[in-house]
């Protein structure tokens, strides 16, 4: 995240006025952030580009909704997250099969057969570890997906994650537990050659 | 004072603390922490230079589609706008409709009794053929002068428009 310039009170009294400073600055310490997280999650640069730019249409249209007392930063996620949500949902459209599991607690999973012929965008993951990382994140159901990039990647609590994904937080640690163990897998070759017997 | 109360603490309390469970790291602890460094570490994409321009840019044309009326016909608001404008304009039509049809002004005229053209015997036949209204007026004094003085005893005849006279001979 890059540096803010004033404190978040002040950036949400300028974003209420519909202050055009107030807007830049939301977009220069958060694009960065809502590009990345997006990217993570749907796999395509040129989307998650659209995510984040659409994101910041949305609060500039909807800012008088926000709660006071809220935080700026899980509330952005949060609407970036219905974006990203939507593009999944018109991919999905387009004829990926989907099947639906429940996880420990009961909560409907919705796993997509994994797209076995994606390829991250090379301009980001330059290196091909960084590009079998994110194959692998594609690889996992959207829900645990998420969590785990929202966790370990954009470095977000528990109780965050949870805000932004509108659900408990015994669901969110379940998510990320079962995430990673999934990535453990699909990265094991990966992980034998790194580093050797594990 | 802190360091006086600390040392004051009974032997026991600190026995039953050391005596709670320990928790231990879990079985793939190492591999975890291995993952979750491979995350962090991943790239980190960026946004495109002009971005905030784009953005800006947009905001700015929607801007400008918001200020003409659009009708979304996908709202429920809409269809509610658009019943209302019907029935009251249903309402009005019906008010108007009903009121007119018990007015007396609203009774259907009785049609005029045809009355015979009766045309004088000495009148050309081509005048007589085509039905022009004007000569449905009663015939000037001037002209009623000119035929008077023929006292003619010839009865008038019933012509009907558009039968030739000869047929009749």
């Amino acid at each position: 995240m890059a540096r803010a310039t004033m404190d978040e009170q002040t950036l949400i009294a300028l974003l209420l006025e519909r202050k055009e400073e107030g807007f830049r600055e939301l977009m220069r310490v958060y694009k960065d952030d809502l590009v990345n997280y997006a990217y993570r999650f749907i796999g395509s640069y040129d989307d998650a580009v659209d995510v984040a730019q659409e994101t910041f249409i949305r609060v500039f249209r909807f800012i008088d909704t926000f709660q006071q007392g809220a935080r700026l930063r899980t509330w952005l996620y949060a609407i970036a997250r219905n974006v990203a949500f939507s593009i999944l949902d018109e991919r999905k459209r387009h004829g990926t099969i989907s099947m639906i599991d429940t996880d420990e607690e009961g909560h409907e999973v919705e796993y997509e057969a994994p797209d076995l012929t994606y390829t991250p965008d090379r301009s980001v993951d330059s290196t091909l570890i960084a590009q079998q990382i994110q194959q692998a994140l594609m690889r996992l159901p959207p829900a645990f997906r998420e969590a785990v990039v929202l966790r370990d990647i954009e470095g977000l609590s528990y109780e965050e994650i949870a805000e932004v994904c509108k659900t408990e937080l015994g669901t969110v640690k379940s998510r990320i537990n079962r995430g990673r163990a999934m990535l453990q897998e699909l990265l094991r070759d990966l992980y034998q050659e790194l580093f050797g017997e594990q | 004072m802190m360091t006086h109360e600390k040392n004051n603490h009974p032997d026991h309390i600190l026995n039953l603390l050391r005596q709670l469970p320990r928790v231990t790291a879990p079985a793939n602890f190492e591999e975890v922490t291995l993952l979750r460094r491979m995350l962090k570490e991943l790239p980190r994409a960026s946004a495109p230079e002009d971005f905030e321009e784009q953005v800006l840019r947009r905001l700015k044309e929607e801007h400008q589609r918001r200020k003409l009326p659009r009708i979304r016909w996908n709202s429920p608001r809409t269809w509610f706008a658009a019943a209302t404008a019907a029935a009251v304009v249903g309402a009005i039509v019906y008010y108007f409709v009903v009121h007119f049809a018990k007015s007396p002004e609203s009774t259907p005229v009785p049609s005029q009794p045809v009355i015979p053209y009766v045309v004088p015997a000495d009148t050309q036949l081509e005048q007589t053929i085509a039905p022009v209204p004007e000569r449905k007026k009663e015939p000037s004094s001037i002209q009623r002068r000119k035929t008077e003085p023929s006292t003619s005893v010839t009865p008038s005849k019933k012509v009907s428009p558009g039968v030739p006279e000869h047929e009749e001979e």
